[in-house]
Parts: C-alpha cells; sequence; structure tokens
C-alpha cells in the first residue's frame, strides 16, 4: 500500500515538473478559438427498435469555412456486428450542433466518418463560412519515449469555461501491427481531442489503435467470438498530423468512396503454416479467395497465392490481427492505383516467385454509405444491397437481388404486415426491385393506385417467403 | 335381493344425472388413470452430445408409454433419439434395461424396447385414441416424470388442437422439428420430464406425447398427435426409420393473398421458396407458384395449419415417385413433373477426433440445405475445444475440412480414414483446409499428444 502511494507521487511529481515547459496559457487563447462542444442527436434502430440518443463530446475547427473533427465511432455503424441480419444496428447522425466556447450554435451537416482513424467529420452551414478561425496541425514525425503531450478534456455543459486540461506521456514506439505513437494518462473520452507538444504545436489528435479485424466470419462464429469476454486494454495514442492533413483536404464523404479495392479475401500466413510449407518468410499474407470479376482476378491472382511484398515492401504478417494494416495500406493507395505484389504460388511441391500488378478497384460501399430511400406512407427505410450483404449471408452477387431494409418503423404497415430490418426486398406488388430507384418509383406508384394491400416478396433467414402488407390511405 | 337391485339403479340414475351437470367425475379419471398409468415409464437415458469439441455424456430424464407388451415403448426423440444405454423404471418401480430402436427428430419421435429378460411382470400396453376428432375443452390427462418424479399425473383440457410451429423449431440437438405435424396444445401441467409421456383422454387412451412446454408461461404444454404418433411408431418397429419423399418446397399459407395470386378461397398451395439442386428446382418450380393438385389431387392451404397436411401428402409417396403437379403461374395453368427423392438422414454421423480435439459431422443432403452450403463434400465441424491447439490454429465451429494436409476428404469416411492414418506416433502436424463464408481458410494443428498411462505415476 506505501510503496504504490510513493509510486504514484512520483509520477504527479514529474507529470508536474514536465508539464512545467508548456505554455498553457498561449495555447488555451489559441485553442478556445477553434476548440468546440460536437453535440449529436443520433437516431439507433437495433432490430425493430428506433430510438434517439444524444452525444457530447469535443471537436475542432480545421478549416476556415467551418470543418469540425470529432469522435465519429458512435455513428461509425461500419461494424460487421451490425450486419447481421435482423440485429442490424443503424445509426444515423439527425442533428449536429456546433457549439463554440463563448456558446454561439451552429448548425453542422454531417459529412462521413473515417472507417479507419474513426474521425467524424462535419460542416458548420452558416453565412460566417470562410471567417472561422481554425486549428492548423504542424508537421511533425519523430517522437520520443518520455515526452509529454497535453489535450483538452470537454467539462459537462453546467460548468463554465468548459474546457479543463491534461497532460500524458508518449509510453512507447510501436512499430507493429503499424506505426503508432503510444501513450499513457489520456481517456477515452478525450479521443479525438487535439495534442499539443510543449512548443504548442498541434501534432496530431487522441486515436485508438486499429481493432483487429474480423476476416470472412459466419455469422454464427462472430455471435461466437462476440460472446467470448475478453480483456481488452484500450490503446490510446495519436493520430498523426500527416494523416489528418490528408483526410481534411479529402474529408470521407458518406456515399463516396475512393478507398483501394482488389477483392480478396486473405488469412495471415503464420510461422507454423510457413515452417510446414517449407517458407522461409517473416510472414506474409494467404490470399484465401479471390472475388470473382474483381480486381484481383483480373489480374490473376489465385487462391493460396501468399503476398510477401507490396510495392516493393515487405509485409511481416504472421498473425490475423495485423491484417488490418494491410487492407489499410491497399486502401489508402486508392483506386485506380497500381500496385505491385510480390507473390509466392505453390505448385507442385516448387515455390514460384511471381511480380503481378493489380489495377486497384473502388472499395464497395459499407451498409452505411449505400445509397438509401425512405417511405413516408410504408414508413421504412430501404437501401441498396452492398458487397456485406453478399458475403455475410453467402449470396451468388450475379443472380440475388433485392433492396435490404434498414428500418422499419414500430406500428407502421410495414411493420403490422410482418417486415422487418434485415429483410431483403425482391418484389413488390410483383415488380421486381433491384435498387432504392426501383423500389422507390414502385412505393410511389403504389401511393396514385391506393391498393388495399401490398405483396411484398422478401428473403429472411436463407428463405424466400410473401408478406401481405395491409394499408389505409387518407 | 330386491334392494340391492333398487339401489344400483338408482346409483346409475345419480351417476346420468351427475354427468350432465359435471361432465367429468371423479370416477373417469380414476378410471382413466387406471388405465394408463400401468404402461407409464419412467426413462433414464445417457445420451452424447459433440457440440462442445469432444464426446460428452449425459444423463437426462425422460418419460414414456408402453405401446405393445412385448416391450415397445414410445418416447421423444430428444429424450431418447441419442442414446448410449437406457435404464427405464415401470410402474410397478421395477428397473429394467431398453436399448434405442429408432427415432425421427422430425415428429420428435422414438421408440425404444424393454429388456424382459429379468423382468417377471407382466406389461400392459396402453390403448390409442383418434386425435383427429378432439374437442378444444376436452378433459385431458398428462402423465410422466416432471423434474424426474416419476408417476406423476396431471389435468387439464385440450387447449387447442391444431397448433402448428411453422417447422423451424428445433430440438436441443439442432435437428428441426415439427414440419409435418401440428400439435395439441394444453393446459395439464407440463414440466422438462414430462417429455415421451401420455397425454390421455377420460377414456385412458392415448392421444398424444407430451414433448415441450413454454418457459415463463403456465401451463402451455404441447403433444404430439397421437395418429402421428402412430404412423412414426409402426414405420420405426418395422423399418428401424420413417423414410419420407422430399421434393425441396418451403410453403405458406395463402390467406389474404388469394385476390393477388388469382385463386380462389381454400384452392391451391403457394410456393415461398425452392431448395438448392432439388427436385423441385430441377423441375423449374419457383417462388410465387400455386400448387392447384396432386396427381389430380386437389390441394389446398390457406392458413399455416393446414401446411403440414400438405408436406405430409408429398413425404408419403415412395421415394423415386414420379408426381404430376397443375400448378398455377401467373394466369396459366402448367403440367409439372416432379421426381421425389429420399429426405434421408437430418444430422450426419458424429466423430470426435480426441488427438485433434474437435469433433465432426457428416453432412447430409438437408444440412447441406440448412446450413447453405454448396454441396454435401467434406465433414462439418461441430465442435473445438476452446482450449487446444485446433482452436489456437483458427478451427471454428462451423468450418467445413475439405482437405486433410492437403488431400480431399470428400467424404466423412475419406475424413475418417485420414484421421486414423495421422494419429499415433511421429505425427506432431496437421494442415487442414477449410471453407468459411464461401472462403478457405488454412489451419494448422500442432498435435499435443494426451497422455498415457505409462506418464503417469
Amino acid at each position: 500500500m506505501k510503496s504504490a502511494l510513493i509510486v504514484i507521487v512520483t509520477l504527479l511529481l514529474t507529470g508536474t515538473l514536465s508539464a512545467q515547459t508548456f505554455d498553457f496559457n498561449q495555447i488555451n487563447k489559441k485553442a478556445y478559438e477553434y476548440t468546440v462542444s460536437v453535440n449529436l442527436k443520433i437516431e439507433v434502430s437495433f432490430g425493430v427498435q428506433t430510438t434517439e440518443a444524444k452525444s457530447r463530446g469535443i471537436g475542432t475547427i480545421v478549416t476556415n469555412d467551418g470543418l469540425v473533427i470529432f469522435d465519429g465511432s458512435v455513428i461509425d455503424d461500419n461494424d460487421p456486428y451490425a450486419q447481421m441480419a435482423g440485429m442490424q444496428v443503424n445509426t444515423e447522425p439527425k442533428n449536429i450542433e456546433v457549439v463554440m466556447m463563448d456558446g454561439t450554435i451552429y448548425q453542422a451537416e454531417f459529412i462521413g466518418v473515417d472507417h479507419y482513424t474513426r474521425l467524424g467529420f462535419c460542416r458548420i452551414t452558416d453565412e460566417k463560412a470562410g471567417k472561422f478561425p481554425f486549428l492548423e496541425f504542424a508537421e511533425r514525425n519523430r517522437f520520443k519515449i518520455g515526452e509529454w503531450l497535453m489535450t483538452y478534456t470537454l467539462l459537462p455543459d453546467f460548468v463554465m469555461p468548459p474546457l479543463s486540461s491534461d497532460i500524458g506521456m508518449i509510453s512507447a514506439l510501436i512499430e507493429e501491427p503499424e506505426r503508432f505513437i503510444l501513450t499513457v494518462g489520456f481517456n477515452e473520452l478525450e479521443i479525438a481531442s487535439v495534442l499539443y507538444d510543449s512548443t504548442g504545436a498541434a501534432v496530431g489528435v487522441l486515436g485508438r489503435l486499429t481493432n483487429p479485424a474480423i476476416n470472412g466470419m459466419s455469422t454464427a462464429q462472430m455471435m461466437e467470438s462476440f460472446s467470448q469476454v475478453e480483456d481488452f486494454l484500450p490503446l490510446l495514442g495519436v493520430i498523426e498530423s500527416d494523416k489528418l492533413v490528408k483526410l481534411i483536404a479529402d474529408p470521407p464523404t458518406k456515399g463516396e468512396v475512393d478507398r483501394g479495392w482488389m477483392g480478396v479475401y486473405l488469412q495471415a500466413l503464420s510461422r507454423d503454416i510457413a515452417e510446414f510449407w517449407g517458407i522461409a518468410t517473416t510472414g506474409g499474407i494467404i490470399i484465401s479467395e479471390v472475388v470473382k470479376d474483381s480486381p484481383a482476378d483480373t489480374a490473376a491472382l489465385e487462391t493460396g497465392d501468399i503476398i510477401i511484398k507490396l510495392n516493393d515492401e515487405d509485409i511481416p504478417v504472421d498473425r490475423e490481427e495485423n491484417l488490418s494494416v494491410f487492407q489499410r495500406r491497399v486502401a489508402d493507395l486508392g483506386a485506380e492505383a497500381a500496385a505491385n505484389f510480390t507473390i509466392l504460388r505453390r505448385d507442385d511441391g516448387r515455390i514460384d516467385t511471381l511480380e503481378i500488378m493489380v489495377i486497384l478497384g473502388r472499395a464497395p460501399l459499407t451498409p452505411s454509405e449505400a445509397p438509401d430511400y425512405e417511405d413516408e406512407h410504408f414508413e421504412m427505410k430501404l437501401r441498396d444491397m452492398v458487397f456485406a450483404d453478399y458475403s455475410i449471408f453467402n449470396l451468388d452477387r450475379g443472380s440475388f437481388k433485392g433492396v435490404v431494409i434498414k428500418e422499419v418503423e414500430p406500428g407502421s404497415w410495414s411493420a403490422v404486415g410482418g417486415l422487418m430490418p434485415g429483410d431483403i426486398i425482391q418484389s413488390i406488388d410483383g415488380r421486381k426491385i433491384e435498387t432504392v430507384d426501383e423500389a422507390k418509383k414502385a412505393l410511389i406508384k403504389l401511393v396514385e393506385e391506393k391498393p388495399g394491400e401490398v405483396i411484398f416478396f422478401i428473403w429472411r433467414d436463407n428463405k424466400t417467403f410473401f408478406i401481405n402488407v395491409k394499408t389505409d390511405w387518407e | 335381493m330386491i334392494r340391492p337391485i333398487i339401489f344400483t339403479i338408482i346409483t346409475l340414475v345419480t351417476a346420468t344425472a351427475t354427468a350432465n351437470i359435471i361432465p367429468t367425475s371423479q370416477d373417469e379419471v380414476y378410471r382413466a388413470r387406471d388405465r394408463v398409468l400401468p404402461a407409464l415409464v419412467h426413462i433414464q437415458p445417457v445420451i452424447t452430445d459433440y457440440r462442445t469439441g469432444k464426446m460428452i455424456k449425459q444423463s437426462v430424464v425422460g418419460s414414456g408409454v408402453i405401446i405393445r407388451s412385448d416391450g415397445y415403448v414410445v418416447t421423444n426423440y430428444h429424450v431418447a433419439g441419442k442414446a448410449e444405454r437406457i435404464i427405464c423404471t415401470l410402474n410397478d418401480k421395477e428397473q429394467v434395461r431398453a436399448e434405442l430402436v429408432g427415432g425421427d427428430p422430425l415428429t420428435d419421435i422414438a421408440i425404444i424396447k424393454l429388456d424382459l429378460s429379468e423382468y417377471n411382470g407382466e406389461l400392459t400396453e396402453a390403448d390409442f385414441g383418434d386425435s383427429d376428432s378432439l374437442q378444444v375443452g376436452q378433459f385431458v390427462l398428462a402423465l410422466g416424470s416432471p423434474l424426474a418424479l416419476a408417476r406423476s399425473v396431471s389435468c387439464g383440457v385440450v387447449s387447442t388442437t391444431d397448433r402448428y410451429f411453422s417447422g423451424e423449431t428445433r430440438l436441443p440437438s439442432g435437428e428441426k422439428t415439427g414440419r409435418y405435424n401440428n400439435w395439441i396444445q394444453t393446459d395439464a401441467a407440463i414440466n422438462p420430464g414430462n417429455s415421451g409421456g401420455p397425454l390421455v383422454d377420460l377414456e385412458g387412451r392415448i392421444i398424444g406425447i407430451n414433448s415441450r412446454a413454454t418457459i415463463f408461461a403456465n401451463n402451455i404444454g404441447f403433444a404430439i398427435p397421437v395418429n402421428i404418433v402412430r404412423e412414426v411408431a409402426d414405420a420405426i418397429m418395422t423399418e428401424g426409420k420413417v423414410v419420407r419423399s422430399w421434393i425441396g418446397l418451403q410453403c405458406q399459407q395463402l390467406q389474404n393473398m388469394e385476390g393477388w395470386f388469382g385463386t380462389a378461397v381454400d384452392e391451391g398451395v403457394l410456393i415461398a421458396s425452392v431448395s438448392d439442386k432439388s427436385p423441385a428446382q430441377e423441375a423449374g418450380l419457383r417462388a410465387g407458384d400455386i400448387i392447384l393438385k396432386v396427381d389430380n389431387q386437389p390441394v389446398s392451404a390457406r392458413f399455416t395449419e393446414e401446411l403440414p397436411r400438405f408436406y405430409k401428402m408429398i413425404a408419403h409417396y415412395p421415394v423415386g415417385s414420379k408426381i404430376e403437379l397443375t400448378v398455377l403461374r401467373g394466369d396459366r395453368q402448367i403440367y409439372v413433373d416432379v421426381v421425389t427423392h429420399e429426405l434421408g438422414e437430418i444430422l450426419g454421423q458424429d466423430l470426435e477426433c480426441k488427438e485433434w480435439e474437435f469433433t465432426v459431422k457428416a453432412i447430409t443432403k438437408q444440412m447441406a440445405v440448412d446450413n447453405q452450403l454448396r454441396d454435401t463434400l467434406g465433414v462439418l465441424v461441430a465442435g473445438v475445444k476452446r482450449v487446444s491447439p485446433a482452436y489456437e490454429g483458427g478451427l471454428r465451429r462451423g468450418d467445413v475440412i475439405q482437405e486433410v494436409n492437403e488431400q480431399p476428404t470428400p467424404r466423412f469416411k475419406d475424413f475418417y480414414d485420414r484421421y486414423d492414418e495421422l494419429t499415433g506416433d511421429g505425427i506432431d502436424r496437421v494442415l487442414l483446409t477449410v471453407r468459411r463464408a464461401g472462403n478457405t481458410k488454412f489451419i494448422l494443428i500442432k498435435v499435443t499428444k494426451p497422455k498415457t498411462d505409462d506418464d503417469s505415476e
């Protein structure tokens, strides 16, 4: 007990000493100009239930036209768990308010969430646009362990002034699975908050080390791993300024995706498997499936090929958790980029080394990015089918078509008739439906005809059937 | 001498008069009890479960009823259908062994046969009633071993005669059940342990086999109608199993959609889905088609409760029959010939791979349809031990093993042979190629040899 106390005291002392070098007043003066509180009203639908939730977090204005970054994890629904049938979680920002430190309130429009850093982006909609004070990130790529950083915590809204300074320390320079400047002393409430070094330069924002990717699991397997309770230590650290500058110049927009995509499923080449196959390598990636007609397919990559280099850089991946780093590297190259892969191909006991160039395609839309349509009479929200739907439910991309029900208002005609979120509508009133546009047309036509009942043909749980939705037009 | 006669008549008259006012007399309950109680059996099977990655034996308790005095007992499939050994306690409290004759997961019925070699008593068989003439509100008794309390009797009425659970209900062991039967719902108390016991009318005749109850509810129990039970029991006692024809259709009720599909009320059965690679698909049937006649016999299912009748009609055809279906497609009437296949086993054979610390199952046609597998090739991983080299190597339940050490194992026997070959001394690494959610995974298992007796002190 005693020794623990001493340690704490020592830490505090050190903290105080190092923190002395920060000019808090000067940083405060700037920070109060562009630091904001982002108040989100979110609609969360889970299964048949839809609830509204509020969230308040710290944000920062990063351009003079009012672009604001904030913690987007509350509205990032690009989560494989969320895509399970019938349990679809959809989060939709309904309203965003940006509150300046002086109390001025602006409305903002949602732009999108970057799926890797999980940073959210919104833009203030006000005539003052173009004249906002904003933060510029400083170029900085050398950090050392033991260096102190400071940031701000957003205090509850009844407290004035609403910001409190916090300091933390760089604790490790992580190299694998990817470069990550790990910190101690900060907490998860400070995610997306700007980090300053002792010169007052903004060197990044607080973020999380990417979670392990979940690759190609079936729904049941996902449920199983979901139910596994594992100790999870959140690894917080610096999202560095070079990444931020890129994102700010070209914020991720809902519905428009430019991430590079090759169309493969992957498995890490573990040391054990490499040894079993007699491959002398420190890691690599096994292509476990090539998506038909994808860029990888066109480039003649094959299932079983082992990627060992991307654009001449080694890929030291020997565990599944690190696959996401490779996926991100491919994504970051962008659509239409040429990616050079060095691969090993096993053939009758022989191992050949090949160079294969893949012209990357555009990453498929995620469910939340897919075009959608909300129908006011049937009180449901539909979206186009996306790549993930086909792969999760193991459906044939060539022959299976439909639109996915995102939300159904409880008590609506649709809900009473038996339609459920996660259902895939394949025809409405006998008309085949392949896109939300077609669904919209069919539903609008029904508004003119006002039939007493509408027959939907849907797919649910591996089966199709007909559902009769009774209507009650005014 | 005269007095007693007069007394008897009066008694009878009184009885009749009472019967008009109170429908059930205590005597009637006693009579029913006395007819069926001697045939009641308390069953304690040891069943096997492979779902945790190893074979686990479990001792369970259920009920049954003697239906033939030579020792045949009917119970639930979920009680004894996977039994390794069975011990029964008869109503006279004597214990005898029994063995499994056969089971049918689709109706949740199993037949066991008592070993009477060491039993000196006389067996009483229960009589069958007629489940098609049941009345809602009719008095019934449920007999069995609720919570293992043997020889318990409870009483209630028939709550519904034709409850239907769409065939998506699953038994504890994972098989789908109920597609071919309706259920009798009763408020006679049914608890765990009552499974397999008889539901009887006031004549003491079996009208159903109690199978399930609703948890968190009061007295909502379900029994399989005896007319189905008799059919299934006969098939098991003569053939060892129930053989059904299958064409691969899922149908739905036409209620409220007759106008849209252009059928008359009580006309036709609507096809909701057609299974991949099924006879129905090969014959060109599709969702939205309406079957009007089967071999010129009009069929209909306006309500879900009428679906089992149609499914049973198809199942009853001898395997390989050519059936002529009269089908309404849009506004045209067409004729489609379908040749039935055998429905086959629902779940495949189990194997515990002790050295590799997981369990597999042979893939049946029905499992392939159920799990959306492309074919029946390979073996399905039924369970993986949580702390094991297989789990560590990345093997998961639901994976389909296609190759072992890069040699294909399309059939269960191939896998079995490879397992046999690759276990034992000197083999410490095995590479499995599995399919998971439409893609391939390579799984390396570093075998840890189980301790042999020599290692222990």
